[in-house]
Parts: C-alpha cells; sequence; structure tokens
C-alpha cells in the first residue's frame, strides 16, 4: 500500500467591507450588536419587499476577483437557491448560479499555483440560537436577523491543495489579499471570513479523486489546520480497515477537537436554483471594470518579494502579511529609518499589539535608539506613549528627561557601587559563572534605568576583569 | 389596464409571479385610467425593475382619435379555440366601430401563441412557488399550529394557510424547478417566453396597437371550473402573451354576450401606454359604451 495523498479544495466566504447590507439600506451590524436591531422590512423578508443591490458590494467583489486575476464576463446575474429553514427570512438565498461574476482566477501560495474556479456574490442568514447550546437538546430556539443580508463574497478555489499546511496557508495568503485591496476586514474570529475545506485522499500517485467531505463551523487558522490533520486521518482510517468515505457535510468541534457528521448526501437539498426575477441581469461597464484594476495596489506577493531583497523571510513573513504592518515598515525607511532594527520593532513591539503610530514617528524613535539617547525599555514606554497622545517621540523624550546615561566617569561610579553590594554575584562572576552578570547588570539597571547597557556592561566586565 | 412591466413600482406588491406582476389601475373611464396611472408610474430606487422610460405622455395623446392608425387583429386570437360566437360578434362590432373612426385593421400573426398557456403555467407558479415561500409561520401565519418540530410546523402553517389553488400552483412550480426538470420546463419555458416578445416585435411592425377580445368566453359562475383548472387557465389565454411579454394593455367594455359583459383588449408595443390609451379612448367615444357616468344597479343580476 502506497501513502495518501491529501486532496482539498477550499470555499471561502469573506465579508466584504461595505456599510449597508447586501440588498436593502440597513448598516451591517457591529459584533454583539442587541439581536434584531440592525433590520428592516427588506432583509426580514416581510411581504412586498425588493432587494436593490448594493454597488460597494458589488465593487469589493470585483476588486477581489481581478486581485485573484479572475475573467470578469461580459453579462452576471443573481439566482435564488430556495430552502427553507427559520435563519432564512424569504425562504430563499438570493446568490449567484450559472452566471457568477467572475471566473478563472489564480492565487499563489508558496510555490504552490491554486486554480480559483470563481468569485460570487450572495447574503447572509441569519443566526439561530439555541437554548441549551445544542439544537437535539434544545427547548427553544431564538432567531437573529441581524447578520440576515449582509454581503458575502464566496470565492472557490479548485482542489489544488495537497496539505493542511497549504490549506491554511491559502487561507492566510487570501486575508492579507483582501486586506491589501481594501476589500474586506477578513477578520476570522469575527466571521469574516469563513473557510470551509473541501477533503478527500487518494493513493499517492493515482489520478481518481477520492470521497470527500465538507468541513463547517472553523473559528481560526489554527482550527482550519487541525480541523484537515483530523480529518485527513479519519478518511485515511476509514479506508484502511476497508472502509468507504461518505460525502457528507461534517462540523468541527472545536471543545472536542474533531469532527462530526452533520448532513449527509442522501438528505442533499435540491435548491431549485432560478434566475432572480426581482434583479435585471446586470452588465457591468467595461470601463468601471479597467478603473478598479487600475486601482489596484501592489499585490502581497509582489511586496513580500521586494521585502526580501532588504530583509531576512523570518521578518517578512510577519511584516509581508499586513499591509498596515508593511506600509509603516517602508514609509519609516524612507523616512530615514535604519531597516533592520524597524523591521525587528515592528515584529516584536508592534505586530503583537496591533499599535500603530505615524511612521514618522517610527524613523524619529528608531533614530534616537540607534544613537543610543534612549533605552529599549524607555524607546518601548515613548513608542506607546506616541501611540496614545500622537505626540513625536523627541517631545516626549524631551518632556521625561529620558536620555540615555552614557557618561563614563558617571557609570564608572554606579557600576563600582553595584560590585559593592553583591559581592557574591561579583565572586561568581570571577570563578568563571559568567551568567553571574545577567545580576549585576540588572542591579545596575534597577539603579539607574537610562543607563546605557553597552558602556555599562563593559566597564563592569573591566571592573571585574 | 396592465402598464409596461416595470412602469410601476413594484415595492409594497405582494408578490405572486415577480417577473410578471404588474400593478395597473381599474377606472370607470378611460381618462381615469390614465390619470391614474401617470400618477403611479415611475423609477423607483426601491424597485430595481422599474424605470422612467417616457410613453406616457396619456393625457396629450389619448384624445387623438383612431385616425390613420394600424390596428393589427391577430389571426391567432381572433379564431381562438374555445371562442363564444357572441364575443366574437362583440369584437366584430369593435372592429366596424374603430373602422369607422377613421383605423386601418390589419391582419397580423402571434405565431406561438399556443405555447404561451404552457409557458406562463410554468413561469408563474414557479415564481410563485418560491415566493410564497415566506409564509412559513416563522414570523407570521398561522399561530394556532401545534408542531412537534419546524417542518411539521411549516407543512401545518402551509397546508391550513393556503388555498387550493395556491397549493396547486406552489407544487407544480416546484416540480417545475427541481433538479432535472428544469431545463425541461422552466427553461423551456423562458425560450417560448422570447419567441412570443419576437412574435409582438414583429406584429408591431405591421401596426400601432393590437386589438382583440380580453377573454374567448364570458365570466363563468364562481366556482364552475374548480374541478377542471385547465379549461379555467383557458380563460387567459388571450392576455397572458401580452403579460409573458411584458406589454401594456388594456380591457375596456365592448358589449355583452348572453347578458354578460365582453371587453376589448388593447395592447400596445412595449412602453406604449399613450397608443394603448389612445385607442381605448378613440374606441370608447365612438362606441358611446361608457360605465363611468353612473354605479350599476345592484339589482342587476341575472337570477
Amino acid at each position: 500500500m502506497g501513502s495518501w495523498e491529501v486532496v482539498i479544495g477550499m470555499e471561502v466566504h469573506v465579508q466584504p467591507k461595505t456599510k449597508t447590507k447586501m440588498f436593502c439600506g440597513c448598516a451591517v451590524a457591529p459584533l454583539n450588536a442587541a439581536p434584531n436591531t440592525y433590520v428592516c422590512e427588506v432583509c426580514l423578508g416581510l411581504p412586498g419587499v425588493l432587494p436593490v443591490p448594493n454597488r460597494a458590494a458589488v465593487e469589493a467583489c470585483l476588486k477581489t476577483a481581478l486581485a485573484l486575476n479572475c475573467d470578469i464576463p461580459r453579462h452576471t446575474k443573481f439566482d435564488r437557491k430556495n430552502y427553507m429553514y427559520p435563519d432564512l427570512p424569504k425562504g430563499y438565498q438570493i446568490s449567484q448560479y450559472d452566471l457568477p461574476m467572475s471566473v478563472n482566477g489564480l492565487l499563489e501560495v508558496g510555490s504552490r499555483k491554486v486554480r480559483i474556479r470563481r468569485v460570487h456574490l450572495e447574503e447572509d442568514t441569519g443566526k439561530l440560537i439555541h437554548a441549551g447550546d445544542q439544537l437535539h437538546k434544545a427547548w427553544e430556539s431564538y432567531v437573529d436577523l441581524n447578520r440576515a443580508g449582509v454581503p458575502l463574497m464566496e470565492i472557490v478555489s479548485e482542489p489544488d491543495l495537497r496539505s493542511a499546511d497549504e490549506a491554511r496557508d491559502y487561507a492566510m495568503e487570501l486575508r492579507t489579499l483582501l486586506r491589501a485591496i481594501g476589500a474586506s476586514e477578513a477578520d476570522m474570529e469575527k466571521g469574516q471570513l469563513r473557510a470551509e475545506p473541501n477533503i478527500s485522499i487518494r493513493r499517492a500517485g493515482t489520478e481518481q479523486l477520492g470521497v470527500k467531505t465538507e468541513l463547517k463551523n472553523i473559528n481560526s487558522f489554527r482550527a482550519l489546520h487541525r480541523a484537515i490533520l483530523y480529518e485527513v486521518d479519519r478518511q485515511a482510517k476509514v479506508l484502511e480497515s476497508g472502509g468507504a468515505v461518505e460525502q457528507e457535510t461534517r462540523g468541527w468541534s472545536e471543545p472536542e477537537q474533531r469532527t462530526f457528521p452533520q448532513r449527509s448526501k442522501e438528505y442533499a437539498e435540491d435548491y431549485r436554483y432560478f434566475p432572480e426575477p426581482d434583479i435585471p441581469p446586470l452588465e457591468l461597464d467595461r470601463a468601471w471594470i479597467e478603473d478598479l484594476r487600475r486601482g489596484l495596489p501592489e499585490m502581497p506577493s509582489v511586496r513580500r518579494a521586494r521585502l526580501l531583497e532588504q530583509l531576512p523571510a523570518a521578518q517578512v513573513a510577519v511584516i509581508g502579511a499586513d499591509k498596515d504592518l508593511a506600509d509603516l515598515y517602508e514609509t519609516a525607511v524612507a523616512n530615514g529609518a535604519p531597516a533592520l532594527p524597524t523591521a525587528n520593532w515592528i515584529v516584536n513591539e508592534v505586530a503583537p499589539t496591533g499599535k500603530l503610530v505615524s511612521p514618522r514617528s517610527l524613523a524619529e524613535l528608531m533614530k534616537l535608539l540607534q544613537g543610543g539617547a534612549v533605552t529599549r525599555d524607555q524607546a518601548r514606554e515613548v513608542y506607546l506613549e506616541s501611540v496614545e497622545t500622537g505626540r513625536t517621540p523627541a517631545e516626549i523624550v524631551a518632556e521625561h528627561g529620558y536620555a540615555q546615561l552614557s557618561d563614563e566617569s558617571e557609570l564608572r561610579v554606579l557600576a563600582e557601587a553595584v560590585i559593592d553590594a553583591n559581592p557574591k554575584a561579583a565572586a561568581d562572576y570571577r570563578s568563571g559563572k559568567k551568567q553571574a552578570m545577567q545580576a549585576l547588570m540588572a542591579e545596575l539597571r534597577k539603579r539607574a534605568p537610562h543607563a546605557n547597557p553597552k558602556v555599562a556592561n563593559e566597564l563592569l566586565l573591566k571592573l571585574l576583569g | 389596464m396592465k402598464p409596461t412591466y416595470g412602469r410601476v413600482s413594484r415595492y409594497g406588491l405582494i408578490a405572486f409571479a415577480s417577473s410578471l406582476d404588474q400593478i395597473g389601475p381599474f377606472a370607470r373611464s378611460v381618462d381615469d385610467a390614465a390619470i391614474t396611472l401617470s400618477l403611479m408610474a415611475g423609477f423607483d430606487p426601491l424597485d430595481a425593475t422599474s424605470s422612467d422610460r417616457p410613453g406616457l405622455e396619456v393625457l396629450n395623446n389619448s384624445a387623438g382619435g383612431v385616425k390613420g392608425m394600424r390596428l393589427g387583429v391577430p389571426r391567432e386570437y381572433y379564431d381562438v379555440k374555445g371562442i363564444e360566437p357572441g364575443v366574437k360578434a362583440a369584437i366584430d362590432a369593435a372592429l366596424f366601430i374603430l373602422r369607422n373612426a377613421g383605423a386601418e385593421i390589419v391582419d397580423v400573426s402571434l405565431p406561438h401563441t399556443d405555447y404561451g398557456l404552457a409557458a406562463y403555467y410554468i413561469i408563474a407558479p414557479a415564481e410563485c412557488s418560491s415566493n410564497l415561500a415566506r409564509f412559513d409561520g416563522v414570523r407570521y401565519g398561522l399561530a394556532e399550529v401545534d408542531a412537534a418540530n419546524i417542518t411539521d410546523e411549516y407543512l401545518q402553517t402551509r397546508r391550513k394557510g393556503f388555498g387550493t389553488e395556491v397549493r396547486r400552483r406552489v407544487m407544480l412550480g416546484t416540480y417545475a424547478l427541481s433538479s432535472g426538470y428544469y431545463d425541461a420546463y422552466y427553461l423551456k419555458a423562458q425560450k417560448v417566453r422570447t419567441l412570443i416578445k419576437r412574435d409582438f416585435d414583429e406584429a408591431f411592425k405591421k401596426c400601432d396597437a393590437i386589438v382583440s377580445a380580453t377573454s374567448p368566453t364570458v365570466a363563468f359562475p364562481i366556482g364552475s371550473k374548480t374541478q377542471d383548472p385547465l379549461s379555467m387557465y383557458l380563460c387567459d389565454v388571450l392576455t397572458l402573451g401580452g403579460n409573458l411579454a411584458g406589454l401594456p394593455g388594456i380591457s375596456v367594455p365592448c358589449g355583452t354576450s348572453d347578458g354578460l359583459p365582453v371587453g376589448l383588449q388593447v395592447l400596445g408595443p412595449q412602453w406604449g401606454e399613450s397608443v394603448v390609451l389612445r385607442v381605448a379612448r378613440a374606441y370608447e367615444e365612438a362606441s358611446e359604451i361608457r360605465t363611468g357616468v353612473a354605479s350599476p344597479s345592484p339589482l342587476q343580476g341575472r337570477g
């Protein structure tokens, strides 16, 4: 028996950045809004209402399609997908069936070329809240229609991914791209990006695709990775024990870290798609599309290649994945900030907190740090204060009287005092325990936080040597 | 009167068949219909299918008479299967009056008329089945159902809440849209619809408006065709072509047959309401058949 080859295609739903819903004037509800407070007669599906497509959503979808190198057909239309469920107020979802807004795209993820089958627009459903948490045990269910009618782009890939790593990287690359072009915030935790992998396995070297399962309820990139690993392992065990994989939709349970059956193919719905008669077919203005194409920013892959000429891969992995960080880095460097220290600062101090200053302020701070005017600890404080107040690092440093103590005669007095006060550490160091130096340095910095660590360290070495 | 599809916003109108639904006025005179329409018509940002097209200069034009106009009589409508002799006689009399008023009566053909009924009764129920899905009892509907689960609630609400004909249409439409049947029914019906539109385009090259009976028969007693829906649907055979093509049309009284009113239908090209109203008004004037003067006595039933 050969080894298994994993085959994954991805369906990704993305909420485009719009002020209002897909087919009505309701504002898109903020996270944690009270239930049913962002609704109107249209998204409630009351009798007599009609949908009018949101131009901003169409624009976001077209930008996404262009960034994914898709073809945009001359004609597109909306269709009704009919099924009854309490979270679907009209009894049908307006989606796109046989004439999607775009087709035949491509996204490169590492060395893998992933073909994009289509990117289309549709509306989101509402949300059911089950008292008792689990559907089959619920004694009562509530419907929240805040989300009903919120625009969604569905990005469907061909089954070109070959591992959980690739699938996760694909989803992350999509997020980077969507943020770079301003089409979506694409925050998975907020449900703005929902990835549903379709997974099958086959014997390595064979062509025939295996029976696939589709995974839902995945709320983070980590969960995506784990769910795929779990599912691949499950399918392999089924096949190796002589069983057959069933085509079905499975849910990912985060608490249990496993997938479970949700809906099998025998119960597959017949959605009775037909063209939405309330919305005339769209003939997209070619000049508009060309304007959008011209207006696209540099693609993240191109930018990453450029960053790799200046920085090591580890820093590029962080900075190149986020448009805001990359903008901060490049503009700060253009303002005279030193490249690698600035990149490190962004990776260690900015990326984890998401707190951004202006590139000019960062450049100023990096120069102060580089020139020894402030210690790293002080720089961190200055940075946060600059984020909060918007004042420049130079102003803040002047006000606090932060200026690094680099004067040797003053530092020598300090260093001697530290050695006198810590005879054991000094003796340890002299007897060869080099790490004792750390305790001495810590003591020195406690007495004089603004001491230049490099000069102080040299002095201690000299005095102990 | 039924305006061109898109002339009047459908926002607020409970949808039956969205691609066919269009609001029009009932009135006691053609002028009243024209005035009412001029107030109802126009683009509505809440209806993506509504339009601001011209063609509504009705008040100025409807007084112009039919002198010199060419009025087309489709042979498929004139000799439609099942037309009652009394209806035919009333239409002949109307054509005579229009000719005397200066119109030229010309022969036209609408060759796909026979397929219109079938196409209509696929498209309308298909859209109806989808439009009525929202009446599911979740947000409104019958509150008295005692259901064990959501599917049961759907079934009970809809079984009790809809009448026989509505249920029949929901089922027909659901079937026509089902996987494996879509191409054979819905898609084919849409193709027929296109052919019917082309028939009218061709006909309007030879005439300014089309005239015919509104229905091949006069009104049948309530309930008499409930057991035979197909014969009931056949009463629509002369109006649903214009409906499928989205054309403006009006029905004006043109005498009686067997003591019951007969309607004269005038159909115009897309956005051609002014032509339709002009022909109808000219007929109304020349025929001296007016309904607007006084309300009919409530004691005129045939008993």
